[in-house]
C-alpha cells in the first residue's frame, strides 16, 4: 500500500479526535532545528466541516487488539487495517511542514500488539523528526492507557503536549463501552504527566521554558518599513534584473534544505535542545465523547472542573459522539450527533476557565442539562436578578466579567477606558460590549439604557444569539401566547426583579431533544 | 521592543486572556488627562488645530513623507483635508488613482532628517510605541488613513498614550478597526502561505489586502531560518525574499510560479487527500468553513485549487 492510501485510511480514522490545537508553547527558531512554534497556535486550513485544521493528525496504525465499543478501529469491526512506517510518517510531517501545511503532527495510534509497542513505535517516529531532521514544531502525542510510565516519560520530553483520553465521563460507563480500559488505567498516567510537569518547572527555575539555542540574529529585524520606502536591493543594480538577482542570491544552495538537514544531523547528533527541554510545556489535555452514554450535563462539568483542578488540564475537549457502528449498547446509527450539546459544554468550559466560574453554579439538581436555547452565561444572570442591574463604572473585573455580553477583552477595556473618564452607553458601544444583551443588566452612571423594551419576550430574545432566536421560534410559537404571560412589562424594581428568575423557560428534558439540531448551521448540498 | 510589541499585538488578536494592544503600553509614563474631562465632547479634538478640508498635502507615498507631512502640519498649525500621494505624477488616494487635479495643494518634500526629526519628537514625547502603531497603521488598507493618522498623531502629541484607550473617540475607533484588520490578515496568512518547492527554494504567492509583508517576515525567517524562500504579494507587487541571514522586501512588478517537479506534484496531492479525509461529513458546514477561511484566500490555497483525485 503506498503513502496515499495509508494517509487517507490513517487520517479517516484520526478524524474524530476532537482536539487540534498547536497553542501554549513559544518556541524560536533554532540555530540548527527547523521550525518553532507560537503560543497563540496558528489555523493552517479549515475542514469542510469548519473545524480547523492546524496539525497532521493521523493514527499511526489502525490495527486494534482493544474493542471499544463506540470506536471505527476496534478489534470486531471489518476495516482495512494499515500501518506507516516510522520514517515514512516523519518524512511526511517534515515535507508538509516545509510547505507551511501544518504546525506540526498529532500522533494518535490505535492499540498494535500492546500498548508498549504502539508507544515505543511512536517513540521512533518523534525521535526521527526531533534528532534527525531537527524538527523544531509541536508535537502531540497520545498516550495509550496502560503504557509503561519509563515510555511516557520519554514521549513527554519529545512532545509538546501530551494526552490520555478520558473518554467517557464515568467509570460505569467505560467499563460497559471500553472494557479493555480503565479508570485507573487512565488516571494513572494522567497523575505521572502532572507530577512530571510539576517537577519540571520547580526543578527548572528560570529556566522551566525552553530556551533557543543560539537563534540567528536576522538583519529583518530593523525596520522592515523603511526598507520598503527607499529602493532596497540586494546590490545596487537596476530594477530591471531584479528576478535575475533573486536566483543569484539562491545559487549557491547545496541541494535542498532536506538533505543538508541529514548531513547536518549526523555532526549534531546531540539529543534535541539538550539541557533546556522540558517535559511537555504545553501541558496535558484530555477528551471525552458526549452522547454515547447516559450522564447529564452536570457530571460532565463537574468532572471537568475536577480535572482542571486536579490534573492541571490546559484544555478538556468534548466530541459530540457521530454514530460509527450498529450496537443495541449505542445510540442507534441514524440519531444525530448531539452537536448543541457539544457546543454548549464548550461555552460552559470557557466560563469555567476564563469567567471565573464554578460548575455548580452554572448546573445544579433541579437544572441538571444546559439550556437548549440560552448560552449558559445569560441562563445563570436570568437566575440571578439580585446582582443586576450593576453599574459599568464601579463594577469590578470580576464582576463585570459575569455580565452577558462582555467578554474578558471588554471588561479590560471598559477598566481602562474608565479611568480617563466615566463611560457612556455610546463609548460601551465603541468599546465592543455586547449592548444587545449587556444593556439589561448595566447602568452607565446610574441610568438605564435609554428606550429599553422591557417586555418579558424581548428580553428573553436580546438573549439568544439568531440561531437559537430562530430555532426558539419555530419551536415555541405557543410561547408566546398571553396564557403564559399574565404581566407583559419587565421592570427592574426589586420586586419584580425577584419575579424573574421564575420565567416559565419551557421545560428542558423534551426540548432537549428537539434541540439537538439547534446552533447546528444550514448545510449546503 | 520591536519584536517583543509585535508578538503581542499579534497574540492580541487571538489569546482570550490576553488583553488588546493598547495593552503594549502599560508601561508608559502617564500622559496627561485632559482638564475638561467632564466637558470634552467624546471626540478629543480640543487643541487640535481646526482640518482645513479644501488643502491637500502631497507627498511620496512612503512612510518617510508621512512623516515629512506630520512635522509640516505641526509646524504650519494646520491640518489638510487630504493627504494623497504622488508617484511617476499619479495622484494615488486610498490606494486608487485619482484624476482631480491638485487644486490647493501643498507638496511636502520627504527630507530624511526631518523624518528622523519627526520620530524622534513622537518617540521621546508619546513612546516608542506610538511610531510602532503608526507603522503598522500605514500599512493597513483603511480609506483615508493618512489623513486619520495625522489627527492621530495630533491628539496622541496632545494626551500621551493614553489615547489608544479612548476608544470612545471615533478616529481612534478607527485606527484600532484598521490595526484588528491587519492583526488579523497577518495571523491568517500565517497559516494560509502555501509554500511550493522549486529545486530547494520554497516559493508561495499570496494577494493580501493589507501590506502584510513586511510582518510576516520575523515568523517565516524564524521558523525557515535555514531555508531560501520567497513570498511575492501580486496585489501590492512586492516580495519578501531570504536566504539564511539575509532578508528584505523588495518591489516586483511580475512573477509567476514555473512547471513543478514530480516530488511537489506528490506532497499536494498528499496534502489535498489529508484535507478529503479529515472532514467529518456527517458534520460539513460550509458556512462555518467560510467565515474562518473567506474565499478570498481559497486561489492561494492549494487544497482548495486543486480538484479532488
Ligand atoms: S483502543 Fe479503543 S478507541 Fe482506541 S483505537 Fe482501539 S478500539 Fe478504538
Amino acid at each position: 500500500m503506498d503513502v496515499l492510501e495509508k494517509l487517507k485510511i490513517l487520517a479517516d480514522a484520526a478524524k474524530y479526535d476532537a482536539a487540534c490545537t498547536s497553542s501554549g508553547v513559544e518556541r524560536k527558531g533554532s540555530g540548527f532545528a527547523m521550525g518553532s512554534s507560537r503560543d497563540f497556535g496558528i489555523c493552517h486550513s479549515f475542514a469542510g466541516d469548519g473545524r480547523c485544521i492546524s496539525l497532521l493528525k493521523v493514527l499511526l496504525t489502525n490495527c486494534c487488539s482493544f474493542d471499544c465499543v463506540y470506536c471505527v478501529n476496534r478489534r470486531s469491526n471489518q476495516a482495512r487495517r494499515t500501518a506507516f512506517t516510522p520514517p515514512e510518517l516523519a518524512d511526511l510531517t517534515w515535507q508538509f511542514y516545509r510547505r507551511n501545511y501544518i504546525e506540526g503532527l498529532f500522533l494518535s495510534s490505535a492499540v498494535w500488539k500492546s500498548p508498549d509497542y504502539t508507544s515505543e513505535q511512536m517513540l521512533q517516529v518523534l525521535e526521527i523528526l526531533r534528532y534527525e531532521y531537527r524538527f523544531g514544531g509541536y508535537i502531540h502525542a497520545k498516550v495509550i492507557p496502560g503504557t509503561d510510565a519509563i515510555l511516557i516519560d520519554r514521549l513527554g520530553m519529545l512532545a509538546d503536549r501530551i494526552s490520555v483520553n478520558i473518554e467517557l465521563p464515568s467509570s460505569g460507563s467505560l467499563q460497559k463501552l471500553a472494557p479493555d480500559k480503565s479508570k485507573d488505567k487512565i488516571l494513572l498516567p494522567m497523575g505521572q504527566i502532572q507530577n512530571k510537569i510539576k517537577d519540571n518547572k520547580q526543578g527548572r527555575g528560570r529556566f522551566g521554558g525552553i530556551q533557543p539555542v543560539g537563534s540567528q540574529k536576522l538583519m529583518c529585524k530593523t525596520s522592515m518599513l523603511s526598507q520598503m520606502g527607499q529602493s532596497n536591493h540586494f546590490t545596487d543594480a537596476g530594477l530591471d534584473d531584479r528576478e535575475q538577482r533573486i536566483g543569484n542570491l539562491f545559487q549557491n544552495r547545496s541541494g535542498n534544505g532536506h538533505h543538508m538537514l541529514q548531513q547536518d544531523s549526523r555532526v549534531l547528533q546531540k539529543p534535541w535542545n539538550k539541557g533546556s527541554r522540558s517535559f511537555a510545556p504545553a501541558g496535558q489535555s484530555t477528551q471525552m465523547i458526549v452522547g454515547a452514554s447516559p450522564e447529564n450535563d452536570r457530571q460532565i462539568l463537574h468532572l471537568t472542573e475536577s480535572l482542571y483542578h486536579r490534573y492541571q488540564m490546559k484544555r478538556v475537549f468534548y466530541s459530540a459522539y457521530i454514530p460509527v457502528v450498529e450496537d443495541s449498547r449505542l445510540p442507534t446509527k441514524e440519531s444525530t450527533p448531539p452537536l448543541w450539546r457539544e457546543h454548549r459544554l464548550y461555552q460552559a468550559d470557557w466560563l469555567l476557565r476564563f469567567y471565573g466560574f464554578s460548575a455548580a453554579e452554572l448546573l445544579d439538581e433541579k437544572n441538571p442539562q444546559l439550556h437548549p436555547y440560552l448560552d449558559p452565561k445569560c441562563h445563570w444572570a436570568i437566575r440571578h436578578p439580585e446582582l443586576f442591574p450593576m453599574e459599568v463604572n464601579r463594577a469590578g473585573y470580576d464582576e463585570l466579567l459575569r455580565v452577558p455580553g462582555v467578554g474578558v477583552e471588554s471588561a479590560l477595556r471598559i477598566l481602562r477606558a474608565r479611568k480617563l473618564c466615566p463611560l457612556t452607553w455610546d463609548g460601551l458601544k465603541n468599546i465592543g460590549v455586547v449592548l444587545k444583551r449587556a444593556r439589561y443588566f448595566l447602568l452607565c452612571k446610574g441610568k438605564p439604557f435609554p428606550l429599553l423594551s422591557r417586555r418579558k419576550e424581548d428580553f428573553l430574545l436580546a438573549m439568544m444569539s439568531p440561531k437559537e432566536r430562530a430555532l426558539f421560534q419555530k419551536q415555541e410559537r405557543s410561547w408566546f401566547q398571553p396564557s403564559l404571560f399574565t404581566e407583559s412589562d419587565l421592570a427592574f424594581s426589586r420586586e419584580e426583579r425577584a419575579g424573574f428568575a421564575d420565567i416559565a423557560l419551557p421545560g428542558l428534558d423534551n426540548r432537549q431533544k428537539e434541540a439537538l439540531e439547534c446552533v447546528r448551521i444550514p448545510v449546503f448540498g | 521592543m520591536r519584536k517583543d510589541t509585535c508578538f503581542r499585538l499579534n497574540g492580541a488578536e487571538r489569546g482570550v486572556a490576553r488583553c488588546s494592544a493598547d495593552n503594549a503600553f502599560a508601561v508608559q509614563k502617564p500622559a496627561a488627562v485632559p482638564e475638561s474631562a467632564s466637558e470634552h465632547d467624546g471626540t478629543f479634538s480640543a487643541a487640535i488645530p481646526p482640518v482645513t478640508p479644501e488643502l491637500t498635502y502631497t507627498y511620496d507615498g512612503t512612510f518617510e513623507g508621512w512623516l515629512c507631512c506630520v512635522g509640516e502640519s505641526y509646524e504650519s498649525k494646520e491640518i489638510p483635508g487630504r493627504i494623497v500621494a504622488v508617484q511617476d505624477n499619479a495622484i494615488i488616494h486610498n490606494d486608487r488613482i485619482e484624476e482631480e487635479s491638485l487644486f490647493y495643494s501643498k507638496k511636502i518634500v520627504t527630507l530624511q532628517e526631518k523624518a528622523e526629526r519627526v520620530r524622534n519628537g513622537i518617540a521621546a514625547k508619546i513612546g516608542i510605541g506610538f511610531l510602532y502603531l503608526l507603522e503598522r497603521s500605514f500599512c493597513t488598507c483603511r480609506p483615508d488613513r493618512e489623513e486619520e493618522m495625522l489627527l492621530f498623531t495630533h491628539k496622541g502629541f496632545r494626551y500621551g498614550m493614553r489615547i489608544m484607550n479612548l476608544r470612545q473617540d471615533p478616529v481612534i475607533r478607527n485606527i484600532h478597526k484598521g490595526l484588528r484588520d491587519l492583526g488579523r490578515e497577518i495571523d491568517k496568512w500565517y497559516g494560509f502561505i502555501r509554500f511550493s518547492d522549486m529545486q530547494g527554494i520554497l516559493v508561495a504567492v499570496i494577494g493580501a489586502k493589507n501590506n502584510v509583508l513586511p510582518f510576516l517576515a520575523s515568523h517565516f525567517t524564524d521558523r525557515f531560518h535555514n531555508e531560501r524562500f520567497m513570498i511575492y504579494d501580486e496585489n501590492h507587487k512586492m516580495a519578501l525574499v531570504y536566504r539564511p541571514g539575509r532578508c528584505a522586501v523588495i518591489p516586483m512588478e511580475r512573477f509567476a510560479m514555473g512547471d513543478i517537479c514530480e516530488e511537489e506534484k506528490l506532497y499536494r496531492r498528499l496534502w489535498k487527500n489529508y484535507y478529503d479525509a479529515i472532514e467529518i461529513k456527517p458534520r460539513h458546514n460550509e458556512t462555518c468553513r467560510r467565515t474562518l477561511m473567506p474565499k478570498r484566500y481559497w486561489d492561494y490555497l492549494t487544497e482548495m485549487t486543486m480538484g479532488s483525485s
